[in-house]
């Protein structure tokens, strides 16, 4: 027996010393939560809890990185809920200018969303969502609360098709605001820029004056604005001013216009073609 | 020897702090860098397994009470000790490469140890050579430098 414990002890003892310390490790998982080891565990806790405690600054700068990149998450969902914020903000800016412009006009105004626009160098259209059902007729003009955007030129039961200023084909009967200067404003495709036509170089035009409709227009009431003289041009060997105009509606941002609900006035349009008889 | 058991006693203390409270943060799938058991691999090659086994359970208890376990880390550690013990260095023919070796081998027994006592049936199982492939490649650096910058003048 003697000799049998040596030969376990000194050969396997290595062996033994595994098998051991492996049962007493999982006696102590197994016992673990009795009172005993339980209180071994807390004061084992509670010694390094002291000593951890002087680490936070290390635990603090390992936590920044993490706490970093969820800022920066963070810090992305908030820049796109402030673009979104941002822009309705805007966008109820735009929209409450043209209630307050709907409000002040003598006419009805009817509100139209441009569903489809055809840019181009020389017959630029644009098709809003109202037509002859939302009492819409052809020539009505087309304004926003800057100014003329073009006219009503073809009308559906629910569509109608607008001719803009930046039309080759438009015109419109303008003045300035201060020295009254009248002309015809119409858009040159090939230099990119509208202008006005047949003023006299005996007139005092200035460069900075405001252009408004003027009373003769065909379709449009007076003092509508439509954009500011930009510049004036006085050749020699020509009777009129090449004028410059800068429009007051920027056509590339336009998504809301409002149709001016304006009776037709039979009787001046019936002198007009009178008028045009005797010419 | 005595003095030995001193050195290594104390150096396991401060070792075991470094641990918690810096490689522990360092995790990577769930495995930190373990510098305790590359301490015990050296132990264990350094004075063979019957010390190797027994350092291991006693370092592991020491762990258990830093993190607040009783028994699992005890547990992986006397089996990582038993294993690192079978490098057992011979006199005057200390090498690199063997101490890496031995130490990428009791991190293998360690890390099964570990999860297998902690987890036992609820372990994911092919999860485990993940475990063990980060935990070998950490404990291999981690042992390198170590015996490179200061256990192998010891």
């Amino acid at each position: 027996m003697k000799r049998l414990l040596e030969f376990l002890i000194l050969d396997f003892r290595e062996f033994l010393l595994l098998t051991f310390f492996c049962l007493v490790s999982l006696a102590l998982i197994a016992n673990k939560e009795t009172p005993a080891l339980r209180s071994v565990r807390s004061a084992g806790l509670e010694t390094f809890s002291a000593i951890e405690a002087r680490f936070a600054a290390i635990q603090k700068y390992f936590g920044l990185v993490g706490e970093n990149n969820m800022l920066r998450e963070r810090n992305a969902e908030l820049a796109v809920e402030v673009g979104i914020a941002r822009n309705a903000v805007l966008e109820n800016e735009h929209l409450k200018r043209l209630l307050a412009y709907r409000n002040e006009s003598r006419y009805p105004l009817k509100l139209a969303q441009i569903i489809d626009r055809t840019f181009n160098a020389e017959r630029n259209l644009l098709m809003i969502n109202v037509g002859s059902d939302d009492s819409i007729a052809v020539n009505m003009p087309v304004l926003t609360d800057k100014g003329l955007v073009g006219r009503v030129i073809l009308v559906s039961p629910n569509y109608a098709l607008v001719q803009p200023i930046i039309n080759r084909d438009f015109k419109v009967g303008v003045v300035t605001e201060k020295t009254r200067t009248a002309g015809v404003l119409s858009w040159k495709p090939s230099e990119n820029l509208a202008t006005v036509e047949h003023v006299l170089l005996s007139s005092e035009i200035q460069a900075g004056e405001q252009l408004l409709t003027a009373e003769f227009s065909s379709f449009v009431g007076a003092n509508v604005p439509v954009g500011v003289v930009k510049h004036v041009d006085r050749k020699a060997g020509q009777l009129f001013y090449k004028i410059d105009v800068a429009l007051a509606v920027e056509f590339d941002k336009l998504d809301y216009v409002f149709i001016q609900l304006r009776p037709p006035n039979k009787e001046k349009d019936a002198m007009k073609k009178r008028f045009k008889e005797f010419q | 020897m005595q003095q030995r058991i001193l050195f290594y006693t104390l150096g396991g203390l401060a070792l075991a702090l470094v641990q918690k409270f810096l490689l522990d943060r360092l995790a990577l799938y769930d495995i930190a860098p373990d510098m305790m058991l590359v301490l015990l691999t050296f132990i264990a090659q350094r004075e063979g397994q019957s010390v190797g086994t027994t350092a291991g359970f006693f370092i592991g208890l020491l762990m258990d009470l830093l993190h607040g376990t009783l028994g699992i880390d005890a547990l992986s550690k006397t089996v990582a000790g038993f294993t690192a013990g079978f490098f057992r260095e011979t006199e005057g023919a200390r090498q690199t490469t063997t101490f890496i070796v031995a130490v990428a081998v009791s991190s293998v027994a360690g890390i099964t140890a570990y999860y297998l006592t902690a987890y036992g049936l609820a372990l994911v199982w092919w999860k485990l050579p993940i475990y063990i492939a980060v935990g070998v490649g950490y404990n291999s650096v981690v042992g390198y430098a170590a015996y490179q910058s200061a256990l192998h003048r010891i």
